[in-house]
C-alpha cells in the first residue's frame, strides 16, 4: 500500500524509508514517523478495540496521553503490551499487533458486548456477578478477564538490560516546549547546573506541531538555535526520550529515559531504559497541556481525533486521517488548527463551533452555534451529523474530524505531594495548586499560559524565580516576539442526546455512566472514579477526567470546583516493571558475599546455601554419595570422632576498644564481662530493651581495653547498629570505640577430638596450645605458617574439643588448603552449615530458630545469666512476670519414641491425651535434625514447664503434613551433657 | 527524602536506617524505685504525631552517626538535624 | 619467611586489571589500611599526633588528604582511615597503635576493604549509574561512604571527573567489581 494520506512538508526524513508490519500486513513509513503517523499515512484508521465494549477505535491524540491506540509491540521475548502507537518511534522492521480482539481487528466476536451495552454500564461487575459466590473465581472472573482487557504479556523473560542512575542539578526543567527551552536557557546562562528533560524524541513541544509562532524566526529555527546553545554548555544536560514521571520529597524526581526503545534491539550491552533519580534544588514544570475532547454520540469512531493532534500530524509528520476533514471546537485554537490544515493541503470542509459568536479564523466554512450530534462509519469515520444554529441537521461527509474541547494544563506532577489543582475560569481548566511541591514552579501551558508569548515569558520568569531560590544572579535572555492572543473558550463538555457519548475512551466511560453513578449515589469524585473506572489504566484519564467531572457538576447542579478533582499519583506515564527492577534480576537480584574458602569449596564440589547475603558451603558431597543426608551424616560423625573444619568467617566481628570497653559490654550483654580476664573468651547473650533475646555470640578479651565481639551471621549489621545506638545515644561519654572487622579475618572452626593434634602442626613451633597452656575458652594471638599473625579461640559450637582460628582474609584460601593437607593423615573432613546445624542441635545450642524474637533468656534456659547486680539493656524488663514465668516456655530436647519417626520443626507439642486444640498447645519444635550419633531424629522445642517435664511423653503434631508422632521430652544436651569433651 | 547531615551536608535517606522517636535517648535509671513502670513507659508509650516529630536515624551507609532529625511527618519537611550524641549529652547522659 | 600465598579479593594471585572502553579498573592489593579513633578528650591530640606521624593534617568531614607515604581519610566523627603501602599483615595497624598509644584506638582494616581504582573519561557516567552521591561535584580530596550496587563502599576522588578509588568490602569485592564492569559496558 502507498502512503495515500501523506502530505507535503513535515519534520520527517523522506530519504529514510522504513518498513513495518501491523497485524501482519506490511507498510512503509519514514524516519521521524511514529507508528501512529505511519499508520495514518497508509490510511489505517482502525487500530484497536475498546476495553469493555470492544468498539472499533482509532488514534485520538499525538502524544503520551493516547487512550485508544494501544498495541503489542515487537514479538517473542521482547513483546510488550499496551504501548502507545502515538509515542512509538518507527524503526525498520517494527512489528505491531492490535489488542483485545478476536479473531481479527475488523471482525471482533466480542464486539457483541457493544450490543449488550445496556447491561454493561458502570458498576456492572458489582451488580451482575454477585451470586452464586462460588462462580466468581471459576467462571465470572476468568470470563471477564478474557473479554475485557488490554494486551498480553510475552510470558518470557525480558532479554534486555535496564539500568538505574542518579543525577544532580540546580534546576530541573521538565518539558522542552517553548517555556521549557527558555527556562533552561535562562537558568543555564546564569550558570546554574541544568537538566532539561522531555519525553519526546525531539525537543520543541508544541513548536513542532503548530504553525510558526514567533516573529521573524520559524519554530524550527528558534528551537534549533536554543537547543544548539544549550547543548554547547557544560552545565547543561539534555535528556530526550525521558519522562519525568514523579515529583518526590525534597526535589527528588523520578525519570525514565528510553535509551533504546526507538531501536529494533538495543545495541549490544546497552540498556533498553534507564530509571533516573534526579536530585534538583529547584524544578520548573513545563509539561504543557493536553487537549480534551467533546462528548457526542459515537464520538469514538476511528478518524475522530483531537484537533491539536490532527494539526500535529499535518505539521510535524505530514499526514492526515482523511482527505476531507472537519473541526469541532469550542475555542479559538481549534480554528487555528483548521487554518494550519488548510495550509498543509488538507480539505477542511467546515469548522463547527457551538459559540454563536465564533470568530472567523480559518479560510473555510464556519458553522457558528452548531454542534456535531452523531458520527457514522463503524470501522472508520464516513460522515458526521451537524445540528445547525437554526436547529436543522446537516450531514457532512468527512474522513476525519478534529475535536477541541479546550486544554488541560498538565498539572500531574504538582499533585504528587498532595497539592490540589485550582479551577481557572478563563481557561475552563485546572491549573497548578497554590501549594506546590518544594522548589517547583510551573510555567508555560502547564501553568495555564496557552499563548506562545505567554509561555516563553512565564518560562523565563519561572527560571528567574528558581535562580532567586538558589541565590544565583540571573542573566536575562531576550525573548522573541510572538503571538499573544488571549485564549477564548466557551465551556462545552458534551452534546445533549440519547446515545452513548464517550468521555473516557480507554475505560469505555460515557456521559450516561457518569449520570448513572450520580443516580446511585457515587457523587464524590473519588467514588465516581472507582465506580465507573474513569481515569484508570495506562492513560490515567489525561483526556477524560475534566470532562467527566464537568458532567458530574452539571447533573449535581454544582460548579466544577465544588465538585472537586482527583489528584494524581506517580507515575505520569507507565513505567515498566523491568525499569524498577534494574539489574536486580535473576542471579544478580542482590550482591553476594563470598567466604575466603569459597573458591576452594567450589573446587571440592560443595553445595552452597544462601545465608543472608552470604553463600556458604552447605555440605561437601563425596563421590558415590547420592543423598545429602549421606554427606551430612558423614561430616557430623567425622567431627565427633576425628576432626572437621568449617568456614565461620560469616559471623559478625566487631573490634571494641577503649578504657570503658568492658563496662560497655556489661551494658550490651545481660551477663557480666567486667571480670573476664585478658586471654579469655565468654559467651554473651544480648537482650532487647524489652527483655527478649536479640543475639548471642562471644566476646574475647585480647587486652584490658580490647575485645573482639562476635555476632550471628544474620544479625551482624543490626548488632553493630545497636551497639552504636547504646554508645552514641545512651552512654555518649563512655571511652569506647568500635569498628566492624567481619571482612578482616578468615575464620575456621576446627572441631573434634583430634583438633588439637592438627593445630599443633599448624601453629608455629613456639606456641603452647596444650590443655593447660591454652584451656577451654582461652584466646590469644598466635602465628602460623612461619610468622603469619593469627588469632586462636578455644570455643566450641559443636560440643567437641574445638578451636576457631583466624588469619587476615587474604590468607584464608591458603589456610584452608594448608589445614586440609596437614590434616589429611587424621582424616580431616570439611563440613558445611548443615552438619554445623546437626552438631549444635545435638549439643542443645540455641540459634536464630530459638532466638526468634519471641523468647526471653528464661525461655532459653539462660534466665540465671541475666545479672541483677548491674544494668544492661533489657535487664529491667526481662524481670517481668511473663518473661520469667517458671510455667512458661523452656528449651528442651525432643526424641521420638519410635526412632524411625521424624520430628519436624514447626510441629506443636501436646500432652498425650489432650485434644489438639490451641488451648492445649504446650509449645513448638524450633529445630530438628537427624542425629547420626543417636541414630534418631531429634529436635529442640520450647515447651511450657519443659524443664520440669523431662521424661514425659508428648505428641508432636504438625498440621503441615498432618503428622502426629509420639516423643519424649529430654535434656536439650543430647551429646556430652557434662561438657567433658570440650574441656578435654 | 534528603537529610541534611550536620557534618556531611545533604545526604539521601537511602543511606540511613530509621529507628523511631528520639525519646529513646531518655532511658530511665535502672536503680529508680519505679524502674519497671518507667522502662515500660519509655519503651511502649512513644508519640507518633502527625506533624513535628523528633526521630532517630542512623547513617549506616555513611559515617555511622546516629542523628536526631526533626521532621514534619505530614509534609516530610526536615526542620533540624543534630548528632544524637550531642543531644544525649545535653540531656545529661554520660557514662 | 611466611609460607602462605595471599589471594586477592577478586580471587586471583595477581591484582585484577580490566579495561572497558575508556575506563581502566585496577585492583590494589598493595595498600594497608588502619582505622584510628580518638579516645574521648584526645580528639585534638590525635590530630596533632597524626600530623607528625603521617606528615599531613587530619582531614575534615567528607574529605581525605594525601601525604608522601600516608593518606588520611575521614571515616566518622574523630575517626580516620590511614592508608600506606602494604608491608605485611597487621604491620601498619601495629605501628600506628604504638605511635598513638593512649590517644586512639587502632584497628587493622587492610583486609576489610578492597581498593579498586577507576581511571579515565567516563568515570562520572559510570558512577552516576551506581551511587547516589553527586560525583560530578566531587573534587580531588572528596571521600565518602555510600552504597554502590547496594553495597556500602567508600568512594574517593583522586582527580575530579577522571580518577576515583572504590573501597569495597572484601567479601563483596567480586560482586562490586562485576557491577562496575557490567555497567561500564553499558555506557
Amino acid at each position: 500500500m502507498t502512503q495515500n494520506n501523506r502530505l507535503q512538508g513535515g519534520l520527517i526524513d523522506r530519504s529514510k524509508k522504513l518498513r513495518f508490519t501491523f497485524d501482519g500486513k506490511s507498510y512503509e513509513g519514514y524516519q521521524g514517523d511514529t507508528l501512529a503517523s505511519a499508520l495514518m499515512a497508509n490510511d489505517v484508521r482502525l487500530v484497536g478495540r475498546s476495553f469493555k465494549y470492544h468498539r472499533p477505535r482509532g488514534v485520538l491524540a499525538s502524544g503520551s496521553e493516547e487512550p485508544n491506540a494501544l498495541v503489542e509491540l515487537r514479538s517473542g521475548n521482547r513483546q510488550e503490551p499496551n504501548t502507545r502507537a502515538t509515542t512509538i518511534e518507527l524503526f525498520d522492521g517494527l512489528e505491531a499487533t492490535s489488542q483485545n480482539r478476536w479473531p481479527s481487528l475488523a471482525f471482533d466476536a466480542l464486539s457483541i458486548n457493544d450490543r449488550f451495552s445496556p447491561f454493561l454500564t458502570a458498576g456492572f461487575y458489582y451488580k451482575t456477578f454477585m451470586w452464586p459466590k462460588a462462580f466468581w473465581e471459576k467462571l465470572y472472573e476468568p470470563m471477564i478477564r478474557k473479554a475485557a482487557g488490554l494486551g498480553r504479556l510475552s510470558q518470557e523473560a525480558d532479554p534486555d538490560i535496564y539500568d538505574k542512575g542518579y543525577l544532580h542539578c540546580d534546576v530541573l526543567v521538565i518539558g522542552a516546549g517553548p517555556s521549557g527551552l527558555i527556562a533552561a536557557l535562562t537558568a543555564a546562562r546564569s550558570g546554574a547546573r541544568v537538566i532539561l528533560a522531555d519525553e519526546d524524541s525531539q525537543m520543541g513541544g508544541r513548536l513542532l506541531a503548530d504553525c510558526n509562532r514567533f516573529e521573524g524566526v520559524s519554530n524550527a529555527d528558534w528551537v534549533a538555535q536554543t537547543l544548539g546553545e544549550l547543548a554547547s554548555m557544560d552545565n547543561v544536560r539534555l535528556l530526550t526520550r525521558t519522562t519525568v514521571f514523579g515529583a518526590y520529597d525534597h526535589g527528588i524526581h523520578g525519570a525514565l529515559e528510553r535509551v533504546s526503545d526507538h531501536l529494533a534491539v538495543p545495541e549490544a550491552g546497552k540498556p533498553r531504559q534507564i530509571l533516573w533519580r534526579i536530585y534538583s534544588k529547584q524544578s520548573v514544570l513545563c509539561a504543557g497541556a493536553t487537549e480534551r475532547p467533546i462528548a457526542f454520540e459515537n464520538n469514538d469512531r476511528p478518524g475522530i481525533m483531537l484537533a491539536g493532534a490532527m494539526r500535529a500530524y499535518a505539521n510535524r509528520w505530514a499526514v492526515t486521517p482523511g482527505k476531507r476533514v472537519a473541526i469541532f471546537t469550542n475555542n479559538d485554537e481549534g480554528h487555528r488548527a483548521a487554518q494550519d490544515l488548510i495550509q498543509a493541503g488538507v480539505k477542511v470542509v467546515a469548522v463547527i463551533d457551538p459559540r454563536g459568536d465564533a470568530p472567523r479564523i480559518a479560510e473555510c466554512e464556519l458553522l457558528a452555534g452548531a454542534q456535531v450530534t452523531d458520527a457514522q462509519g463503524r470501522l472508520g469515520l464516513k460522515s458526521i451529523t451537524v445540528q445547525m444554529a437554526d436547529g436543522q441537521t446537516r450531514p457532512i461527509e468527512v474522513g476525519g474530524l478534529g475535536v477541541s474541547g479546550g486544554w488541560n494544563p498538565n498539572v500531574q506532577l504538582t499533585c504528587h505531594q498532595r497539592g490540589r489543582p485550582q479551577w481557572f475560569e478563563p481557561l475552563a481548566a485546572f491549573i497548578p495548586p497554590a501549594e506546590m511541591p518544594t522548589g517547583m514552579v510551573a510555567a508555560g501551558a502547564a501553568a495555564g499560559n496557552l499563548t506562545s508569548f505567554g509561555a516563553i515569558a512565564s518560562g523565563t520568569n519561572a527560571a528567574l524565580a528558581a535562580l532567586d531560590g538558589l541565590g544565583i544572579k540571573a542573566c536575562p535572555v531576550d525573548l522573541p516576539k510572538g503571538e499573544d492572543n488571549a485564549i477564548s473558550i466557551m465551556p462545552f463538555w458534551h452534546v445533549p442526546g440519547k446515545g452513548r457519548a464517550w468521555l473516557d475512551f480507554q475505560n469505555d466511560v460515557t456521559v450516561k455512566d457518569v449520570k448513572l453513578a450520580e443516580q446511585e449515589g457515587f457523587r464524590s469524585v473519588e467514588h465516581l472514579k472507582r465506580y465507573t473506572t474513569l481515569g484508570m489504566a495506562t492513560d490515567q484519564g489525561k483526556t477524560a477526567n475534566v470532562g467527566a467531572l464537568a458532567v458530574m457538576a452539571e447533573v449535581t447542579g454544582k460548579s466544577i470546583p465544588e465538585t472537586g478533582t482527583t489528584i494524581f499519583r506517580p507515575p505520569y506515564t507507565p513505567v515498566a516493571m523491568g525499569a524498577w527492577a534494574g539489574r536486580s534480576v535473576g542471579k544478580e537480584f542482590k550482591p553476594t558475599r563470598l567466604t575466603p574458602s569459597h573458591q576452594w569449596a567450589e573446587e571440592q564440589g560443595a553445595v552452597f546455601v544462601e545465608v543472608g547475603p552470604w553463600l556458604r558451603a552447605q555440605w561437601f558431597p563425596k563421590a558415590g554419595e547420592t543423598h545429602w543426608r549421606e554427606s551430612v551424616d558423614r561430616e557430623v560423625l567425622a567431627v565427633r570422632s576425628g576432626v572437621g573444619v568449617c568456614d565461620v568467617t560469616t559471623l559478625g566481628k566487631i573490634d571494641v576498644q577503649g578504657a570503658d570497653a568492658a563496662v560497655f559490654l556489661n551494658k550490651i550483654y545481660c551477663n557480666g564481662f567486667a571480670k573476664l580476664p585478658v586471654g579469655k573468651t565468654r559467651y554473651g547473650l544480648m537482650l532487647r530493651e524489652d527483655g527478649i533475646a536479640m543475639d548471642d555470640g562471644t566476646a574475647a578479651r585480647l587486652a584490658e581495653d580490647n575485645f573482639v565481639v562476635t555476632t550471628t551471621t544474620a544479625n551482624a549489621v543490626g548488632v553493630y547498629r545497636h551497639m552504636e545506638f547504646v554508645h552514641q545515644c545512651l552512654f555518649p561519654d563512655m571511652d569506647v570505640q568500635m569498628i566492624s572487622t567481619t571482612d578482616a579475618w578468615a575464620q575456621y572452626a576446627i572441631a573434634g577430638p583430634k583438633s588439637r593434634e592438627l593445630l599443633q602442626k599448624i601453629v608455629d613451633d613456639n606456641i603452647d596450645i596444650s590443655n593447660e597452656g591454652f584451656p577451654f575458652m582461652a584466646c590469644g594471638e598466635v602465628t602460623i605458617a612461619n610468622g603469619i599473625p593469627a588469632r586462636l579461640f578455644r570455643i566450641s559450637f559443636s560440643g567437641e574439643l574445638a578451636y576457631e582460628l583466624a588469619v587476615p582474609t587474604r590468607y584464608g584460601d591458603a589456610l584452608i588448603r594448608h589445614l586440609m593437607e596437614v590434616g589429611k593423615p587424621m582424616g580431616i573432613t570439611p563440613y558445611g552449615t548443615e552438619a554445623l546445624g546437626v552438631l549444635r542441635i545435638e549439643k542443645g545450642h540455641a540459634t536464630g530458630n530459638e532466638l526468634n524474637g519471641t523468647t526471653s533468656a528464661h525461655n532459653l534456659g539462660m534466665g540465671r545469666m541475666v545479672s541483677t547486680k548491674k544494668d544492661s539493656i533489657g535487664s529491667t524488663l526481662s524481670a517481668r512476670e511473663a518473661l520469667s514465668d517458671p510455667d512458661g516456655l523452656s528449651l528442651v530436647g525432643i526424641q521420638p519414641v519410635n526412632n524411625t519417626e521424624i520430628v519436624l520443626a514447626g510441629g506443636h507439642v501436646f500432652d498425650e491425651n489432650a485434644q489438639h486444640l490451641p488451648e492445649n498447645d504446650l509449645g513448638y519444635v524450633t529445630s530438628a535434625a537427624y542425629s547420626p550419633n543417636l541414630s534418631s531424629s531429634i529436635g529442640l522445642a520450647l515447651v511450657k514447664r519443659g524443664a520440669q517435664r523431662l521424661g514425659e511423653t508428648v505428641h508432636i503434631v504438625s498440621p503441615v503434613d498432618d503428622s502426629n508422632i509420639k516423643a519424649t521430652l529430654v535434656s536439650a544436651h543430647f551429646v556430652d551433657p557434662e561438657g567433658e569433651r570440650l574441656r578435654a | 527524602m534528603i537529610i541534611n547531615h550536620p557534618l556531611l551536608g545533604p545526604r539521601d535517606t537511602s543511606e540511613f536506617t530509621y529507628l523511631g522517636d528520639a525519646s529513646l535517648i531518655n532511658r530511665p535509671d535502672w536503680q529508680s524505685d519505679t524502674a519497671a513502670p518507667e522502662f515500660h513507659d519509655y519503651l511502649y508509650l512513644r508519640d507518633n504525631p502527625a506533624g513535628t516529630h523528633r526521630e532517630l536515624w542512623f547513617h549506616e551507609q555513611g559515617d555511622r552517626s546516629w542523628l536526631v532529625v526533626t521532621r514534619n511527618t505530614l509534609t516530610h519537611e526536615i526542620l533540624a538535624t543534630e548528632l544524637a550524641r550531642d543531644v544525649a549529652r545535653k540531656t545529661g547522659r554520660g557514662k | 619467611m611466611r609460607d602462605f600465598v595471599a589471594k586477592t579479593a577478586i580471587g586471583g594471585t595477581e591484582p585484577k586489571q580490566d579495561v572497558v572502553g575508556t575506563l581502566t579498573f585496577q585492583e590494589r592489593e598493595d595498600v594497608a589500611l588502619a582505622s584510628v579513633s580518638a579516645r574521648p578528650g584526645q580528639e585534638e591530640a590525635l590530630k596533632t599526633k597524626l600530623h607528625s606521624v603521617c606528615g599531613i593534617a587530619a582531614p575534615d568531614a567528607g574529605q581525605w588528604k594525601k601525604g608522601e607515604t600516608s593518606s588520611l581519610h575521614w571515616l566518622g566523627p574523630d575517626q580516620y582511615l590511614c592508608e600506606e603501602a602494604y608491608t605485611g599483615p597487621l604491620e601498619l595497624a601495629r605501628r600506628m597503635a604504638t605511635e598513638l598509644d593512649g590517644i586512639a584506638s587502632v584497628t587493622d582494616q587492610s583486609d576489610v576493604f578492597t581498593r579498586i581504582d577507576m581511571t579515565g573519561p567516563g568515570a562520572i557516567d559510570l558512577l552516576q549509574r551506581l551511587t547516589v552521591l553527586d560525583v560530578e561535584q566531587m573534587q580531588a580530596g572528596a571521600f565518602n561512604r555510600s552504597a554502590i550496587h547496594h553495597v556500602g563502599c567508600l568512594l574517593r576522588c583522586n582527580e575530579a571527573g577522571a580518577d576515583f578509588s572504590v573501597y569495597a568490602p572484601r567479601s563483596y569485592a567480586i560482586s562490586v567489581h562485576h557491577a562496575l564492569i557490567e555497567v561500564a559496558k553499558a555506557l
